[in-house]
């Protein structure tokens, strides 16, 4: 039907012909129009018919889009354009032509929603409406209100776009960093954006065509300053990156103040000049098949003058700056100390340890802390006898002869014994090799005596304690309201008192617990420990004769103690062990391993680390913490011989004699009969396996 | 130089301080005023005007308190000044005599 009125009618025709060219070709010069002006549909292709019978024509609908081109006669409202068929004949081809009233190509009953020249026309003709589709982005109102999603629209309804600009603003925030050394712009940037109308022809179904012009809002750079300088970021601030940032029309994260971290130095290290480890070598075997077992341990050694420790010093960091300026400190670094024993000298400059005698070096690393000493060695010709007397060495002792029955050979060391030992006692601190064999001997390898173990721990306490006293006595020097003068008088007595009986209770404790400790073994200290007790003594317990003089006694008294202290600590770079050859009628202690190169008769092992046995356990106990192997135990007229190891350990024996008692935890197994390949151990849960 | 008052009623005595406590003034805390002061149930050691303590002045102090205390007498110090009191806290005096001498 009729659109509204003062709307331009649209013109089409409904050509028919052979071939949908020769159809256009008609339509065209029947609308007077160029191929350009006019949209062309093919409702029909031609062609053909069913079965090749007959031919169908092709149908063509040509419309003109732009009616304004066209002739006031031609656009001349609404009406029905009767054309008469025209028969115009090209060999055979026959061409229809017929107009139809103006429509779109929807059901002719919907009607249409167009837009010219920035202007919505709406076409109903039935009584289906047109259905609109706003713009996505734009805003478009009906009758004064916002469209949202699909609607219909009748005739009559007020269509209008939004076309005020919509402002969508930059959205940034500034994100610093935990360490306070970064900062980070994240940008959403802004726009307007400004919306027209498109023209279009009517449609049933219309999404609004619109043209979008989106113009950038940067964001002001003043206002990224301001609010750094709100948080205070003052250090490393990066104008380009903020410029960039504000400047950006995608979305991002921009690094836009950066401080310099600190740069961390490197602590002080050392370097050893020496073996620090005593080598064990493979046992030789001699060309007669038997095997040497004397020389395999090898001792390090050091000759005088060597040096045997140099430091590196320490290598301090540099300092960084946060973004609000403050400084960074780095790592505090710490340098190596070298602490001279016995018979080692400290360079002036404090970075080389030298041997002042030749010996075996000690060393004891503790911390930043390195102590040093060269233990002497002493070599004594022949047997320990009455004529030589008994040996009582601090340092290594080699004896190229034997021990006879009586005498005491003790070493604050290692003991090396190449000839027989009789039902002699030797004591040795670290290890014992004993090439002859030892019957009735008593021997204690690596035993600390229970002073030791009872002091170590109270030593280190009390130095770490007056380590804390010092710089407590440092800092009331400091306060305004104390008064030194009497402590320059009188010493440091009356402070000492105060601080024992306050703040520093708890080393009052350990003073007085050493302090009996030491009363109880008086007999058995030499004079060095005698001194350092009663310093300890009258310097903080016994405050009559005024205690200690000042700091610098105090800082002394600290030094002594811990140099006492690494004095009894256990050896950390020696072994312990025994190596023995036969064993008879002895008894045996060993903090670390022993080995029995040839077996024991009637012996009493007790050894903290593994046993291993060469030959035959024949009678006598035998305990191990770390397990026991051994070759054959027991005898076939059943002497009692008991092997026995803590429950997480393992016996094995390649030959086990009638009567023999294994043990393992609190499980233990006497054989009633001889047995080959014994593996004793727990099992899981507990019960005693023999295989 | 070290003076003191003391300011006497039925039950207490105030002893006022002025000056340094140390080495010197010490003896005379010990005899001339703990004998006066042992007399009352109740003594007040007023520290207004002390500014400047050393440790045998502390230690006197301490010994003092003790005293009165085993006697059975009740003894507070007071108006301590801070930079003395720094000192206190810095040898736990309030720990060795307990907080309630401390008002």
């Amino acid at each position: 039907m009729a659109g509204k009125e003062g709307m331009p009618m649209e013109r089409s025709i409904i050509t028919r012909a052979k071939t949908a060219e020769l159809a256009v070709e008609e339509a065209l010069k029947l609308l007077a129009v160029s191929r350009e002006s006019v949209q062309i549909e093919i409702l029909e292709p031609g062609g053909r018919g069913v079965l090749g019978l007959g031919t169908r024509l092709a149908v063509v609908k040509v419309t003109v889009i732009d009616s304004g081109s066209a002739s006031a006669s031609q656009s001349a409202g609404s009406r029905e354009i009767a054309v008469p068929t025209a028969e115009t004949v090209h060999e055979n081809t026959e061409t229809q032509i017929e107009t139809i009233p103006a429509s779109n190509h929807a059901s002719e009953e919907q009607g249409g929603i167009g837009i010219h020249n920035g202007r919505f026309h709406i076409q109903a003709t039935g009584t289906r409406l047109p259905l609109l589709t706003p713009p996505p982005g734009a805003v478009l109102y009906r009758n004064g209100t916002q469209v949202d999603g699909k609607v219909s629209v009748a005739p009559g309804d007020e269509l209008e776009l939004e076309t005020a600009p919509k402002v969508e603003a930059s959205i940034w925030r500034i994100e610093i960093d935990e360490a306070c050394l970064r900062a980070e712009l994240h940008v959403r940037p802004g726009f307007e954006r400004q919306f027209t109308l498109l023209d279009c022809k009517p449609q049933e179904n219309l999404v609004v065509p619109v043209s979008e012009r989106r113009t950038f809002l940067p964001i002001p750079q003043a206002e990224v300053a301001g609010r750094l300088k709100e948080l205070g970021v003052i250090y490393g601030i990066r104008a380009e990156a903020i410029k960039q940032a504000c400047n950006s029309e995608e979305p991002g994260v921009f690094l836009i103040a950066e401080g310099s971290p600190a740069v961390e130095g490197a602590n002080g290290t050392f370097s050893t000049n020496f073996e620090t480890e005593t080598k064990r070598l493979s046992p030789q075997s001699r060309e007669d098949g038997t095997i040497d077992y004397r020389e395999i341990v090898e001792f390090p050694t050091v000759i005088e003058g060597q040096v045997l420790v140099r430091t590196l010093p320490a290598r301090p960091g540099r300092p960084g700056r946060d973004l609000l300026n403050r400084p960074i400190q780095p790592r505090v670094v710490q340098s190596m100390e070298l602490a001279a024993g016995e018979g080692v000298s400290i360079t002036e400059d404090g970075r080389r340890a030298v041997a002042i005698r030749s010996g075996m070096p000690r060393m004891k690393h503790q911390g930043f802390r390195v102590h040093l000493s060269v233990l002497p060695k002493l070599s004594h010709r022949g047997d320990v006898d009455l004529k030589s007397g008994n040996i009582r060495f601090r340092g290594d002792v080699e004896i190229s002869g034997g021990v006879q029955n009586g005498m005491n050979v003790e070493a604050i060391g290692s003991i090396n014994i190449r000839g027989p030992i009789g039902s002699a006692t030797i004591e040795a601190a670290y290890s014992l090799i004993a090439s002859g064999n030892l019957i009735g001997a008593h021997v204690s390898v690596g035993k600390r005596s229970e002073f030791f173990n009872q002091v170590e721990p109270l030593l280190l306490e009390i130095a770490s304690q007056t380590q804390l006293l010092q710089s407590a006595i440092e800092q009331l020097g400091q306060t305004a309201a104390f008064k030194l003068n009497d402590i320059q008088q009188t010493g440091l007595g009356a402070l000492l008192s105060v601080l024992l009986r306050g703040k520093f209770k708890a080393l009052h404790v350990v003073l007085t617990r050493f302090t009996e400790q030491a009363a109880k073994n008086e007999a058995q200290l030499d004079v060095d420990w005698k001194d350092y007790a009663q310093r300890l003594k009258y310097g903080f317990l016994d405050l009559r004769q005024g205690g200690l003089r000042d700091s610098a006694e105090l800082d002394a008294f600290r030094r002594r103690t811990l140099e006492l202290a690494e004095s009894v600590s256990g050896p950390e770079d020696r072994l312990i062990f025994a190596e023995l050859q036969y064993v008879q009628n002895s008894h045996v202690y060993c903090g670390g391993n022993v080995r029995a190169a040839k077996g024991a008769y009637n012996a009493m092992i007790y050894c903290q680390g593994e046993l291993e046995a060469g030959g035959t356990l024949r009678g006598g106990v035998y305990f191990a913490g770390r397990g026991i192997a051994v070759k054959e135990v027991g005898a076939p007229g059943g002497v009692a011989t008991k092997l026995q190891v803590p429950e997480t350990a393992v016996i094995r024996a390649t030959r086990v004699m009638e009567g023999t008692v294994v043990q393992i935890g609190h499980r233990s197994f006497q054989f009633v009969e001889a047995a080959s390949n014994v593996h004793a151990r727990l099992g899981s849960s507990g019960e005693l396996l023999l295989f | 130089m070290f003076a003191y008052q003391i300011h006497k009623s039925e039950e207490e005595a105030v002893v006022v301080f002025e000056g340094d406590l140390d080495i010197e003034s010490g003896e005379v805390l010990e005899e001339d005023i703990l004998p006066i002061v042992s007399e009352y149930p109740s003594v007040r050691l007023n520290f207004s005007e002390v500014y400047f303590v050393d440790s045998s002045g502390i230690g006197l102090i301490i010994r003092t308190v003790d005293e009165l205390r085993e006697g059975g007498r009740s003894v507070k110090i007071e108006n301590v000044r801070p930079e003395v009191m720094e000192v206190f806290e810095l040898l736990q005096i309030r720990e060795i005599l307990g907080e309630d001498v401390f008002e």
